[in-house]
């Protein structure tokens, strides 16, 4: 895994294509330590070696290059990481989202996001003698 | 050789349970991040022979976990500190109804027993 500036990402993707890794295979998002980061990963089916190249979303424009001018099958992709982190891709010409009905509210998959059924469904881990806080909500989680 | 036979044998198929070497620790249950497993126990006492006092055992009466929340991330398998979770490369528990993909002790100690 090799981290590049964003400000290169699109080009990174560019070169490797160039040097054989025709292959798409995924790209997402992840959120750590409230940093948003792009990875992707392409293969070159001579070799069968691949690289996975990740970029720190700037926080401010919270956009990235897109890289589906070279890599079609990233389209599905990009859409989705739209979609579900909110991260907006300059160059992505069908931004349509592909599962969410509406792109109200806050993209699901950032932490911050409260999920609906975080609230409605009791959560099975609570201990019967102290209140414990579960993993993966908010740190003012309220119990409905 | 039918599909079972080709499947390697540690993917993400079935979760299998072995009620007695699960202590009810709670743990899979808490590190669950689909909240899809639900567990209630109670405390037991048994005097084994030559034994001075008898031992408070833990004795499930509830263990389910719902397949149409399960996403199959295999956290609980990992973090299980008894080994009582597995997984079994078997597919074959389709529901037509929501409530049939939530297995109670039976079915998830049956896993275990088909591929041993
Ligand atoms: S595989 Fe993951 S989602 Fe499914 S029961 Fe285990 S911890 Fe929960
Ligand atoms: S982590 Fe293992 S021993 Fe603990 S409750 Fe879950 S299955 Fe049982």
């Amino acid at each position: 895994m090799r981290e590049v500036d964003q400000v290169f990402w699109a080009d990174e993707f560019r070169a490797l294509q160039s040097q054989g890794y025709f292959f798409f295979d995924f790209l997402t998002a992840y959120e750590r330590d409230s940093q948003l980061v792009v990875i992707a990963r392409v293969a070159n089916p001579e070799t069968k070696q691949s690289q996975m190249l990740t970029a720190k979303v700037d926080a401010q424009q919270n956009s990235m290059a897109s890289i589906s001018v070279t890599y079609p099958g990233a389209i599905w992709h990009e859409r989705e990481t739209t979609e579900m982190f909110g991260i907006s891709f300059v160059g992505l010409e069908d931004a349509r989202p592909l599962l969410r009905r509406s792109m109200l509210g806050r993209p699901p998959l950032l932490k911050s996001s409260v999920l609906a059924a975080r609230m409605l469904k009791p959560w099975p881990g609570q201990p019967s003698h102290r209140k414990q806080q579960p993993v993966g909500v908010v740190d003012d989680w309220l119990q409905l | 050789m039918t599909t079972v036979d080709r499947i390697p044998a540690q993917s993400h198929g079935v979760i299998a349970l072995s009620a007695s070497a699960c202590t009810s620790c709670m743990i899979c249950v808490r590190e669950c991040p689909a909240w899809c497993i639900e567990l209630e126990s109670h405390d037991e006492e048994v005097t084994e022979p030559g034994a001075r006092r008898p031992r408070t055992v833990s004795v499930l009466d509830v263990f389910t976990i719902d397949y149409g929340l399960c996403m199959y991330c295999g956290i609980c398998v990992d973090v299980c500190p008894f080994d009582a979770l597995a997984w079994q490369p078997d597919f074959d528990y389709a529901s037509g109804s929501a409530t049939g993909l939530v297995q109670g002790i039976n079915e998830l100690e049956s896993w275990g027993k088909v591929r041993e």
